[in-house]
């Protein structure tokens, strides 16, 4: 296979390797392409920290009184 | 067979995750504190069906998803969603390298993650349809496996992946809007204007 068509096998499989989708010999050729390959790497590299980022900045905290409330309707319950 | 004794104990602390993506789901705090609460209670009443040692997680997430897609999708106010046309693959990569390389600038890279706020990275994706919406929430920011995904959206595989693809993208142009307004300076730009 040509180096070329490899990089555009890795790129079109770049969010389904990263979604953990992809496995065994596929998963493995792959990272032995990004290893020789430094444009695909920082592909990979980049989508990488974007989904990161992304995952990290929409995480909110619930507010107390919300968890509490949950917790309190959720013992009313257990009672009756 | 899962004890509700051990409930609260379980269950519970998986709620800060839960009113996050509640949160993203419905848009708005006074929909997803109820929604959460819902999802909840309703897990509660249904835990004996719960096989202990299976993934809890996934198990409220199911109940969670299909309580907004019953009940709040519909009728619900809609923010306003962004149009979606086509958008190139990896559009914000490309964005970023410049025209004679196809590498990314490490400097440029971090300008457009610096300059994004939590607030913007929520709005975006809240501008996404909720079809589209859906697909990322559960498996780029919950990790759930397609499949996973498919079943609690009750939609095919394909349908995850090909959906997944499009929202990832329309989200990346969001960003580079957003990050555009914040005055970065990318090379590509730099060789458009000039």
């Amino acid at each position: 296979m040509k180096d070329k068509d490899r990089c555009i096998r890795a790129l079109t499989r770049v969010y389904s390797y990263l979604d953990g989708e992809i496995r065994t010999l596929r998963r493995v050729r792959i990272r032995l392409h990004l290893r020789n390959c430094i444009n695909c790497e920082r592909v990979y590299e980049f989508e990488r920290r974007l989904m990161g980022f992304v995952r990290e900045r929409i995480r909110v905290e619930a507010p107390p009184e919300v968890v509490e409330r949950i917790r309190v309707s959720i013992r009313d319950l257990r009672r009756r | 067979m899962a004890d509700r004794q051990n409930f609260e104990r379980d269950a519970l602390v998986h709620a800060h995750r839960l009113y996050s993506a509640a949160l993203r789901m419905t848009r708005n705090r006074a929909d997803a504190e109820d929604l959460v609460q819902e999802t909840f209670l309703k897990a509660y009443r249904g835990y004996d069906g719960f096989t202990e040692g299976t993934n809890l997680r996934a198990w409220l997430y199911r109940i969670l998803t299909n309580t907004f897609i019953n009940r709040y999708r519909k009728g619900q106010r809609r923010p306003k969603e962004v149009e979606l046309d086509e958008v190139e693959d990896l559009y914000l990569y490309r964005r970023l390298a410049p025209a004679e390389s196809n590498r990314v600038a490490r400097s440029a890279e971090d300008q457009v993650f610096e300059s994004l706020e939590g607030a913007d990275v929520r709005e975006a994706i809240d501008k996404l349809p909720s079809p589209y919406r859906m697909p990322l929430l559960l498996v780029g920011l919950e990790g759930f496996s397609y499949k996973e995904t498919a079943a609690m959206l009750d939609i095919p595989i394909g349908t995850v992946m090909s959906r997944l693809h499009r929202g990832r993208k329309m989200l990346q142009r969001l960003l580079w809007e957003q990050a555009k307004e914040y005055g970065i300076a990318t090379p590509t730009e730099d060789a458009d204007e000039g």
